[in-house]
């Protein structure tokens, strides 16, 4: 074979190569610094960028309450990170755990909590200091993310069960009551509030100027309000036209901010927006949070509710809307202020998009959506709505090998 | 064939640039330039299936050889030809490597050789559709010629957005036509004969010129220094001579052809021949240990044949061929897209290519028992 050299020539335009992007390096790995055989993605870095997303309903949430939000924020995660070196050193289980998804656990965990949990003992309120359950919580969601197998390996969120083990325990003392005063947000005590007989306001939050001149307001949460009459117990007579026109407040409140609530669920546009910032990180997958909510609007609006409650009992009714006495808007009414009032768009695009609780493939996955939304639903109007929405979404994630063995992506071959 | 959605990231794929298209410089001061073809004469008489046989024993005799994605097995599927009949040839313009236009530039300074060669085919096997398939954008310029003579032999321009791994066969064949064509088949089992720009060349240049080839067009690209070199090397060289003659330091670094993304490591003591015109030379990288998986699904996203890859490692790690089936191992056309991506580093890859050498055995061993037993 002739061996003679081989000539070359370069570009005018340098290596003679043209720039391409292509399509599997998404938004999350912008950031990311690629090899040229990987994009330089890692554990840590897509876990920072959850915890990202995150900051939007966090700062909501210290707007709101303060900074005793922070100090729940800063006791949860703070236990967490001191744990986490503990348990990884035990066993298999504990190789998996990883810091990054540790300390995203324990912010969303924390997310879930009111900020008065940072308190001692509160006259009239609790015979108890209630500091101590922020630890706790700490403490017990490592361990539960241990005993689950660390990250990948669960198919149950470990906050889910941190926090409704919670609930079991201490459930009335995980109601919050305050909120700072428009005047007051970031910097006010959210436990500086006075009760009040007006349980209700019926005005905005931003218009409301209490008297007192303290930091906060207290304040009936519309959850409670919700879970009193949907569990057909109000013990006077009650319809649901005169619940939502006199007990219930403004549903901009709820939507925008206003309303004792959890930290992170305080403010429903923000926790849009946080999902939002997944979304377009391409950290989640849109599909579980629109079909959740979608889903758990169309059930509300179909599943029975009680139209009237009087001293024979409550008047349950399938389709309400279409009943006579309560109509369309009454009913859509009705359904925006469960869907607002819970924490069910939380849950649906922070936990239930966690990576080894929702199905690999998209058909399983749009079934597991349609599932938690339905069990969503019910589990809001049946059982509470405070955390409803997580005991459906635990319930669910129990199916999720099911799906993913049956729902396998389908080959192109 | 929306095989998967593309995620647009901040820059837009097929950036624009204005630049003229490579060129190769020859091997030999004899034939220091390649000559043109000045256009196509068709003295060929309609086909028949000696014209065919003889065309066959004409293009192998002429050392034509191309075993590589954008083009498998050449011989192969024209020897397949020869019983099965195709309605179909595709000739690529599309490059596996999108930033490397190789394909592109060897139209762009070959028209008449490659439109003849796709001419040729397309008579040979009285195909009903002729078709070169090339990529947008700024290459679309540098194939004036090639758009005025397929207008005028009548075969199909047809301009597809090239983001890896389109030109691969399956995907292609899939993208333009709805078959599917099993990863490591020949096209000509779904009726396509597939061709890449360098194998239609070389099939005009044995038919024009009555030339064999003797010259391979590649493209080495040196990732350390960052510079590409368009050479045409010849036939049976050393890779390491002929990148030392294109003044590229090979020593101690790694050598891979094709897409980076397919790992294929390449010898440097391999010479050139019908495999992958590209050559990536880059040093190498520091070892990271895997991580667990965390099933964030990116590799599930990113796959464009829609397997389960990270279903596929599991079966690997269980040596489960039928886990490995329930996953779709039979589909995966190797591309690497899943490694890329994974957050944990997982060795998805070479898993799959693990699977598929016991799948292999598997299939041997079940073959040789039935010989035996028959």
């Amino acid at each position: 074979m002739d061996q003679q050299p081989v000539h070359t020539d370069e570009f005018s335009n340098g290596n003679g190569e043209l720039p391409v992007r292509p399509h599997y390096v998404t938004p999350a790995m912008s950031n990311a610094i690629p090899t040229l055989r990987h994009s330089g993605m890692t554990i840590g870095r897509f876990f920072w960028m959850h915890v990202l997303g995150g900051a939007f309903p966090v700062v909501a949430g210290l707007m709101l309450f303060g900074w005793r939000a922070l100090g729940v924020i800063a006791a949860v995660m703070g236990t967490a990170a001191l744990m986490h070196p503990l348990w990884r050193r035990i066993g298999p289980h504990g190789r998996q755990m990883r810091w990054s998804h540790t300390l995203w656990l324990a912010l969303l965990l924390s997310l879930m909590l009111p900020a008065h949990l940072l308190s001692g003992v509160v006259e009239g309120e609790s015979n108890v200091a209630l500091w101590p359950m922020l630890p706790a919580a700490g403490i017990v969601l490592v361990w539960f993310t241990w005993l689950l197998g660390g990250v990948g390996s669960s198919r149950v969120h470990p906050v889910i069960l941190t926090y409704l083990l919670m609930v079991v325990l201490f459930g009335p003392l995980l109601v919050p009551h305050t909120v700072l005063r428009f005047g007051r947000v970031f910097l006010g005590d959210v436990n500086d509030a006075a009760r009040t007989e007006q349980v209700v306001a019926k005005d905005p939050w931003k218009q409301t100027r209490p008297a007192d001149g303290r930091d906060a307001m207290w304040r009936e949460p519309a959850s409670q309000r919700l879970v009193f009459f949907t569990s057909g117990l109000h013990p006077a007579w009650m319809s649901l036209e005169g619940m939502l026109r006199d007990r219930i407040p403004p549903l901009e409140d709820l939507i925008i901010a206003g309303q004792p609530a959890p930290i992170g669920c305080a403010s429903n546009v923000a926790v849009i927006v946080g999902g939002l910032f997944l979304l377009y990180r391409g950290l989640i997958d849109f599909r579980i949070p629109l079909l959740i909510c979608l889903v758990a609007y169309g059930a509300l609006l179909v599943l029975p509710i009680p139209v009237v409650i009087s001293e024979g009992g409550a008047q349950w009714l399938w389709l309400a809307g279409r009943q006579q006495g309560v109509g369309w808007p009454l009913a859509l009414t009705f359904v925006n202020y469960e869907m607002m009032a819970g924490p069910a768009l939380f849950m649906a695009f922070f936990l239930a998009t966690a990576p080894a609780v929702r199905p690999m493939s998209r058909r399983g996955r749009v079934v597991f959506a349609i599932l938690v939304g339905i069990l969503t639903a019910a589990m809001q109007l049946y059982a509470s709505v405070s955390f409803g929405p997580y005991l459906a979404l635990l319930l669910v994630s129990l199916l999720t090998p099911a799906l993913d063995r049956f729902f396998r992506p389908r080959a192109l071959i | 064939m929306k095989r998967y959605r593309l995620r647009m990231s901040g820059g837009r794929i097929g950036e624009e640039r204005h630049g003229p298209p490579p060129v190769f410089e020859g091997i030999a001061p004899a034939k220091h330039q390649m000559p043109r073809a000045s256009g196509i004469a068709c003295p060929w008489p309609a086909p028949s299936t000696r014209v065919l046989v003889g065309w066959v024993d004409r293009l192998t005799g002429g050392g034509l050889g191309a075993d590589r994605h954008d083009c498998p097995n050449i011989l192969g599927q024209l020897h397949q030809l020869l019983t099965r009949p195709v309605d179909t040839v595709l000739c690529s313009l599309m490059d596996e490597s999108p930033e490397v236009s190789l394909n592109a530039a060897l139209a762009h300074h070959y028209p008449a050789e490659l439109l003849a060669g796709v001419w040729l085919m397309g008579e040979l096997t009285g195909a009903a559709n002729r078709w070169i398939v090339a990529e947008g954008g700024t290459r679309s310029r540098w194939l004036g010629e090639i758009r005025e003579g397929a207008a005028q032999l009548r075969l199909r321009l047809i301009w597809l957005r090239n983001d890896y791994p389109q030109s691969e066969a399956t995907v292609l064949l899939y993208t333009l036509l709805n078959r599917k064509l099993r990863p490591r088949r020949l096209p000509t089992e779904q009726g396509v004969l597939l061709l890449d720009a360098a194998a239609a060349v070389d099939i005009g240049r044995i038919a024009l010129c009555d030339e064999p080839v003797t010259l391979r067009p590649m493209v080495f690209r040196d990732h350390s220094a960052g510079i590409s070199r368009f050479v045409h090397v010849p036939a049976g060289m050393k890779l390491s001579d002929a990148m030392a003659a294109a003044s590229l330091n090979a020593h101690g670094k790694e050598l891979r052809g094709g897409n980076l993304l397919r790992d294929v490591p390449i010898d440097a003591e391999a010479t050139a021949g019908s495999g992958e015109l590209v050559i990536h030379a880059y040093l190498r990288e520091p070892m990271r240990s895997p991580d667990s998986c965390i099933r964030c699904g990116w590799c599930v996203e990113g796959c464009p044949t829609r397997i389960n890859p990270a279903g596929l490692l599991e079966a690997a790690q269980r040596r489960n061929l039928d886990l490995a089936d329930h996953y779709g191992l039979d589909s995966c056309i190797e591309c690497g897209i899943c490694t890329y991506v994974c957050p944990s580093h997982l060795p998805l890859l070479e898993g799959i290519r693990q699977l598929q050498k016991q799948s292999d055995r598997a299939m041997k061993q079940m073959a040789g028992g039935s010989e035996s037993t028959g």
